[in-house]
């Protein structure tokens, strides 16, 4: 709809053909990648799998419940956050 | 433990990306289908273990934050920086072109799938870059500057951190272990090949091109670990003195080939040195000497030597005693110390004095550099050395492995060439056995590097018990133990996607 209206203005630029191009490319690279896992092996599945379970593993399971980090969850500004570290490397001197 | 773990897959991904980028640029160049299928074989089995190594890194991170929150503190935007650029390109360039790489042939033109291939492997071996930077920056801090206010290393000179000598030649030391250990494992799976007699003129061709790559990066491994050692006496002396178990230091340092330490000789008084003598040794005279400094008469400090300082009688230069780093080291500590007491009061004029002092090149140089030491005392010294053991067996059997992988190259090279090795059996088996050495050895090289140059986490400034948490050892634990179990299991499904597919040869799969 877009493209039949401006295809009726008069500019001097045509700003239809770049974006069907860039459409067009953006197909073609989704069909690309779609093809691939589409056609894919069933080892290579077995992988994405894998991976899949690796990433959820460690960014929803040891990430939110066993990797806290410590300084953010434990202070609330940078400013406090240098004052624990300076407390800490200068309180344990033998 | 982590980063070990994350090692057994990262010089396998450098180095076979190479060989298979070298294998395709054959196929076109010659238009033979039997490369194709070649490189499309040991493009598999790349991609397989690509997908094991995936996010066995992002740990590393989670561990900084939870575990190491002091550390990853103070180090500042020095290691924010690289692992940025690092995360960009290798999501860019890796993610990008592996999927040219594995879904393009047929689908993009011959010379763009090879460009991509190609560039897969840059992307890896650069994406490598980033990571060795900040870890040289650790064992060598160049480029920075202390920020009191904010407790943190600023950079201010990235291309000093960059270009810094330790990080130019651990990336090359590094990225040709990596394709060393590819050719081994190229050269000893081919050699399975022929063991079972299928798909042979395949696996020779592998052996001939695993062989030349791994011979010219075996030379590139000598000289840059060469390169290595001599950084290592210049930078962190200790670390070269105790892989060498060098007590006492000596002109015309022997070169110990093979050697049997002792037990530690238990310590008569509080805070002597635990020594360590050998049973047995061979050593070769004045060696040590010369390649350290190009020079038989050289003089090599000794462990002893550094912690209770000494006059190199060479070149008469004076290294002051551990002891007096840890008053300088105790120095630094406290004008930190007593610049946050100044902020927390307000005191602005003592403020401004404590400030200044960390603004003086000179104090920085003579006292704050030392900072890590103030944390040890005469009665804790022993804490300053590396463990002697883990020092020199992990270098001394690195050493000896790279020799066999360069020795079996040119004899798996030549007698390929003569077309004799199918019936050399028994070195098909050694070459088989060498995949594990290969990995033994890669594990060996940062075992020394991290093991050697403790207890520092950053050298001479930060020390490990510095840079942990307030967590408890158990919760400590628990985390690594869930990882390597959860990580393990899941390592063993994928390798036996791998090794089924390498069973399948080249002619079978897909």
């Amino acid at each position: 709809m877009l493209g039949f209206a401006l295809g009726y203005v008069p500019v001097k630029f045509n700003i239809v053909r770049p974006m069907n191009k860039c459409m067009s490319l953006l197909r073609r690279v989704f069909t690309f990648y779609l093809d691939g896992f589409r056609d894919m092996p069933r080892w290579g599945k077995q992988l994405w799998v894998i991976i899949i379970l690796k990433i959820f593993i460690l960014f929803f399971v040891f990430r939110l419940f066993f990797f806290p980090n410590y300084l953010k969850s434990n202070f609330d500004s940078d400013a406090d956050r240098s004052m624990h570290v300076i407390q800490r490397l200068t309180e344990i001197i033998n | 433990m982590s980063a070990m773990f994350h090692w057994v897959f990262v010089p396998l991904t450098l180095g076979l990306s190479i060989l298979v980028a070298i294998m395709e640029t054959i196929y076109l160049r010659t238009g033979d289908e039997s490369w194709k299928k070649m490189t499309k074989f040991w493009a598999k089995l790349f991609g397989i273990n690509f997908a094991i190594g995936v996010a066995t890194g992002i740990i590393l991170e989670f561990q900084f934050g939870t575990n190491w929150s002091n550390y990853s503190w103070f180090v500042g935007d020095i290691f924010g920086a690289p692992l940025a650029i690092e995360g960009i390109m290798a999501f860019f360039l890796e993610a990008t072109f592996v999927a040219v790489m594995f879904f393009g042939w047929n689908k993009v033109s011959k010379r763009f799938h090879l460009l991509s291939t190609w560039l897969v492997a840059i992307g890896a071996n650069l994406s490598a870059l980033w990571i060795l930077v900040a870890n040289a920056w650790m064992q060598y801090p160049v480029g920075t500057t202390f920020n009191p206010m904010t407790a943190r290393n600023e950079m201010i000179d990235f291309w000093a951190v960059l270009f810094s000598p330790v990080a130019v030649n651990k990336f090359i030391h590094t990225v040709a272990s990596g394709f060393v250990l590819a050719s081994v494992f190229v050269v000893g799976v081919s050699s399975w090949f022929l063991l079972k007699k299928r798909d042979t003129l395949f696996a020779k061709r592998s052996i001939v091109i695993a062989s030349v790559f791994g011979i010219t990066t075996s030379l590139f491994l000598i000289w840059s670990g060469d390169e290595s050692a001599r950084q290592m006496a210049d930078k962190q002396p200790m670390k070269f003195a105790a892989m060498e178990a060098l007590w006492d230091g000596q002109a015309n340092a022997p070169l110990v080939v093979i050697g049997l330490l002792q037990k530690p000789t238990p310590p008569k008084t509080e805070g002597q040195l635990k020594e360590m003598e050998f049973a047995v040794k061979i050593e070769i005279p004045s060696l040590l000497s010369y390649m350290t400094y190009l020079d038989p008469n050289a003089y090599i400090p000794g462990i002893k030597d550094l912690v209770h300082g000494y006059t190199n009688p060479y070149t008469e230069k004076v290294e002051i005693s551990y002891f007096e780093k840890m008053e300088r080291g105790k120095e630094a500590i406290a004008t930190l110390r007593n610049y946050k007491d100044a902020l927390l009061r307000e005191d602005y004029e003592a403020l401004q004095e404590h400030k200044l002092k960390f603004e003086d090149p000179e104090w920085m140089e003579s006292t704050f550099r030392y900072f890590g030491y103030g944390y040890y005392s005469e009665s804790t010294v022993g804490g300053l050395i590396p463990n002697i053991p883990i020092a020199f067996y992990s270098f001394h059997i690195m050493v000896a492995l790279s020799g066999h992988f360069l020795a079996l190259f040119i004899v798996m090279l030549v007698f390929t060439l003569k077309n004799r090795i199918e019936k050399l059996r028994w070195l098909l088996y050694v070459a088989i056995w060498t995949i594990p050495l290969a990995y033994l050895a890669s594990q060996l090289g940062w075992v020394l590097a991290e093991m050697g140059r403790q207890p520092w986490v950053i050298q001479d400034l930060m020390p490990s018990i510095a840079a942990v948490s307030r967590v408890d050892a158990g919760s400590v634990q628990l985390t690594f133990w869930l990882f390597a179990i959860t990580f393990t299991i899941l390592l063993i499904a994928e390798v036996k996607i791998l090794v089924a597919q390498i069973k399948k040869g080249i002619t079978g799969g897909h």
